[in-house]
């Protein structure tokens, strides 16, 4: 077959990154599913152990409290933390005075290093010192005075029913980047739609509903999608503040799992395993937000 | 012309990634032997430590050392294992006491006994100079694999004298009680002075402790607290004869169960409220005064001079629990050793550089003075010197006395998390699905099962053992 010169420059000028592709992607993500067969410490060779991996896999308690964990984590997140920032950018996109300003503060938290960030809210939630529970002793004090309750400030840390909703509220301090995606979005919907809705008598409510919403679709999509897939591999928060697991595992997920096993306990083989688990976890998840709202999305190109 | 160019453009990037990915160089060669050595230590401990290199050099002109700071994450363990494995790992490395035989069973380390010998060490001699506990976490199948740099006799058993005399005076404590001049000596004699000084003031729903006595988890995590008090108990977590883990001793579950009695009797919330500070030394509850009696580590030390230097505290061994070991104290601290796969050329030096600073007289005195590190040489004369200090002194004597140190076996890692787990569900009053609540000694069976599933797959495995 002859390869055209144009093709031959192509591909020349292309070799960086396929060189990089297959040696950092293609090749440790044949490597992975090899070693998920394989008893495998990262440094003496890897011996093939069959299946015996995943067979592990489905009789360990802590990687099924870790893949809960991961599930119920991502099934509050991606709403929890689209929503608000959906929210959010509605309010930026209103004329007001100040309004960058407002825009950059909200934008703020997402360009604080996620380990740094992980330690200012350990200090956040700190039972006893902590700004959080500071603020909300004397509230609950003065409820307890009148109704008699005995309400008391969460133990954030060390209490297990309290480490999800401490870290939904982290992922909700970080939707900066989501706000101003959408925030684009909005920039982008035609007035003349709105303008029409209007003539027609549609309200606010019935503007966002029915032009604002269809026409970031797209938009909204790509930040579930990411969302998702960002929220099955959460990891460094849970890392920093929780490097032990967490009270009862609470803190446990895929991802944390997998990098105990591989770098603590040198289990590569299982941890490579449970990875490919996770991945397949993600690929149904995207396949089926694909299919559930793929009727929602609105492509201007494809004449809707 | 453009092939020229696309060409050129490959040629310049590919030299330029090989630039960039090769291994650090040995610097100029100057006739002596480069040592590169990745330490552990920053902030106030590095330029004692930068100093002690110094001075290596200028008492040794034929050698030039090389610090890398590497800090003791798991970031740096994997950078270690790539380096030994693409067989640029550096001539000295500082290694965890419990992984030097994680690490040897993998072959990420050379065994010493050979290079000793050639050095003119009698390998036996020496074992003879190192505190027991010191020698034994370094030997792993037969082979010496590190020396001990710094031991760190765990723990000291300190109350704040001051928080003690100021509740008999103002009779918040009965007359005749408690003795603020005397530690406790037995578990009974603690558990009294613990329920004088744990005050459980609740303000309506606020349910922190006012005051603590002790928290017996609290010691440096749960599975440091379980090796404490079940050592103290007279337990054992593992028979290296054997090869069997042995975390269900009927003497570790008691350990275990006395310390589920603080959490139930105090309410574990509460404690752990308070406790949960303990990672930040200014904010720590003994140094603060909110907590009377605390198991404290020698840089615990440090942390109250620094941060309350006008608190009265009184430092003595741990209490003995009924039928337990007197004076029980376990070690714990940092081990020099020579990476799998150096330079045979250098690990002469390597060795010469590592016998410095664990076992001789210059290396030991000035590496830890200022440290206040301990070094595990019995005839260093920087002894005679730490027991001028106040307080240290106690230190000492429970470093000569130590008997333990943590099991010497492949899978470290994976057991203390294990029994990380196992105390963590005693302790929160974790329940069966009958609603009867789990036990000690269910949890820490369980902790053994699946630790000696590890440790026979590690020790089992197609090639062990087949190191040095």
């Amino acid at each position: 077959m002859k390869v055209s010169r144009e093709n031959r420059l192509g591909l020349l000028f292309t070799s960086p990154f396929l060189l990089g592709f297959v040696v950092f992607s293609a090749y440790p993500l044949l490597a992975s599913l090899w070693y998920s067969f394989c008893a495998y410490d990262l440094i003496t060779p890897p011996v093939f152990v069959g299946l015996d991996n995943y067979r592990e896999l489905a009789h360990d308690p802590h990687f099924l409290q870790a893949a809960w964990n991961t599930v119920v984590f991502a099934a509050l997140v991606v709403p929890l933390t689209m929503g608000l920032a959906l929210l959010l950018a509605l309010l930026l996109h209103l004329k007001l005075r100040g309004q960058a300003l407002y825009r950059a503060l909200f934008f703020l938290p997402s360009i604080v290093p996620v380990v740094a960030s992980g330690v200012l809210w350990l200090w956040l939630f700190n039972a006893d010192y902590g700004f959080i529970n500071i603020c909300l002793r004397p509230l609950l004090s003065a409820l307890n005075h009148l109704t008699g309750a005995h309400l008391a400030p969460p133990g954030w840390i060390n209490d297990p029913h309290w480490v999800l909703p401490a870290l939904l509220i982290m992922s909700a301090w970080g939707v900066g980047g989501n706000v101003i995606l959408y925030l684009a979005a909005l920039g982008d919907v035609p007035r003349h739609l709105c303008e029409a809705a209007e003539v027609d008598g549609a309200g606010a409510w019935a503007k966002v509903r029915h032009v604002t919403l269809p026409m970031i679709s797209p938009v909204l999509f790509f930040t579930l999608i990411m969302g998702l897939i960002g929220a099955f591999q959460v990891f460094a928060h849970p890392m920093v503040i929780w490097p032990n697991g967490g009270p009862a595992d609470s803190a446990t997920f895929f991802a944390t799992y997998i990098f105990i096993n591989a770098f603590v306990f040198l289990r590569m083989g299982y941890a490579s395993a449970q990875a490919w688990v996770l991945f397949l976890v993600i690929i149904a998840a995207t396949w089926l937000a694909f299919r559930a709202t793929r009727r929602f999305v609105y492509h201007d190109g494809e004449g809707g | 012309m453009i092939r020229v160019l696309a060409a050129l453009l490959c040629v310049v990037s590919i030299v330029v990634l090989l630039v960039l990915v090769r291994p650090p160089g040995d610097g100029p060669d100057d006739g002596r032997t480069p040592l590169r050595i990745w330490h552990p230590w920053g902030g106030p401990l590095l330029e004692p430590w930068v100093d002690a290199a110094a001075l290596y050099e200028r008492t040794h002109p034929d050698t030039r050392t090389r610090l890398l700071f590497t800090p003791n994450d798991l970031a740096n363990s994997q950078k270690f294992f790539t380096a030994v494995i693409g067989h640029c790992a550096p001539e000295v490395v500082f290694v965890d006491g419990p992984l030097v035989s994680e690490w040897a069973e993998r072959g990420l380390l050379t065994p010493l006994e050979g290079l000793l010998r050639e050095a003119g060490v009698d390998p036996e001699r020496l074992a003879g100079e190192f505190f027991a506990p010191c020698w034994k976490q370094c030997v792993y199948r037969g082979h010496i694999y590190a020396l001990t740099y710094c031991a760190d006799p765990n723990f000291g058993f300190a109350w704040n004298r001051g928080m003690l005399r100021r509740l008999v005076a103002d009779g918040e404590v009965p007359p005749g009680t408690i003795d603020p001049e005397r530690p406790p000596e037995t578990l009974a004699d603690l558990d009294r002075l613990n329920a004088v000084c744990t005050k459980l003031a609740a303000d309506g729903g606020d349910q922190r402790a006012a005051r603590l006595g002790l928290v017996p988890w609290g010691i440096y995590g749960n599975a440091n607290s379980l090796f404490t008090w079940g050592w103290a108990f007279g337990g054992e977590f593992y028979d290296d004869v054997h090869q069997r883990v042995t975390a269900d001793d009927p003497k570790v579950v008691a350990a275990l169960e006395w310390m589920s009695g603080y959490a139930h009797t105090y309410g574990f919330a509460r404690i752990s409220t308070v406790a949960e500070s303990y990672g930040m030394a200014e904010h720590n509850p003994f140094v603060i005064g909110r907590q009377a009696l605390q198991v404290l580590h020698v840089s615990g030390l440090a942390n109250v001079q620094r941060y309350a230097p006008s608190m009265d505290i009184g430092l003595a061994f741990l209490p003995q629990p009924p039928g337990g070991e007197r004076h029980s104290a376990w070690l714990g601290g940092w081990t020099m050793a020579i990476p799998g796969g150096t330079d045979p050329a250098r690990r002469a030096a390597a060795l010469r550089f590592i016998l410095w600073a664990c076992a001789s007289q210059e290396g030991t005195s000035m590496a830890v003075r200022t440290t206040r590190l301990f070094p595990g040489w019995k005839p260093s004369a920087y002894w005679a010197e730490a027991a001028k200090f106040p307080h240290l002194g106690v230190y000492v004597q429970i470093l000569a006395e130590c008997r333990h140190q943590r099991p010497v076996m492949p899978v470290q890692s994976f057991y203390v998390r294990e029994l990380h787990r196992a105390v963590d569900r005693v302790l929160r009053g974790e329940r069966h699905d009958d609603g009867t609540p789990v036990s000690a000694a269910e949890v820490l069976a369980e902790a053994s099962a699946r630790t000696q599933e590890q440790l026979d797959h590690v020790l089992r495995r197609p090639g062990a053992g087949s190191f040095p």
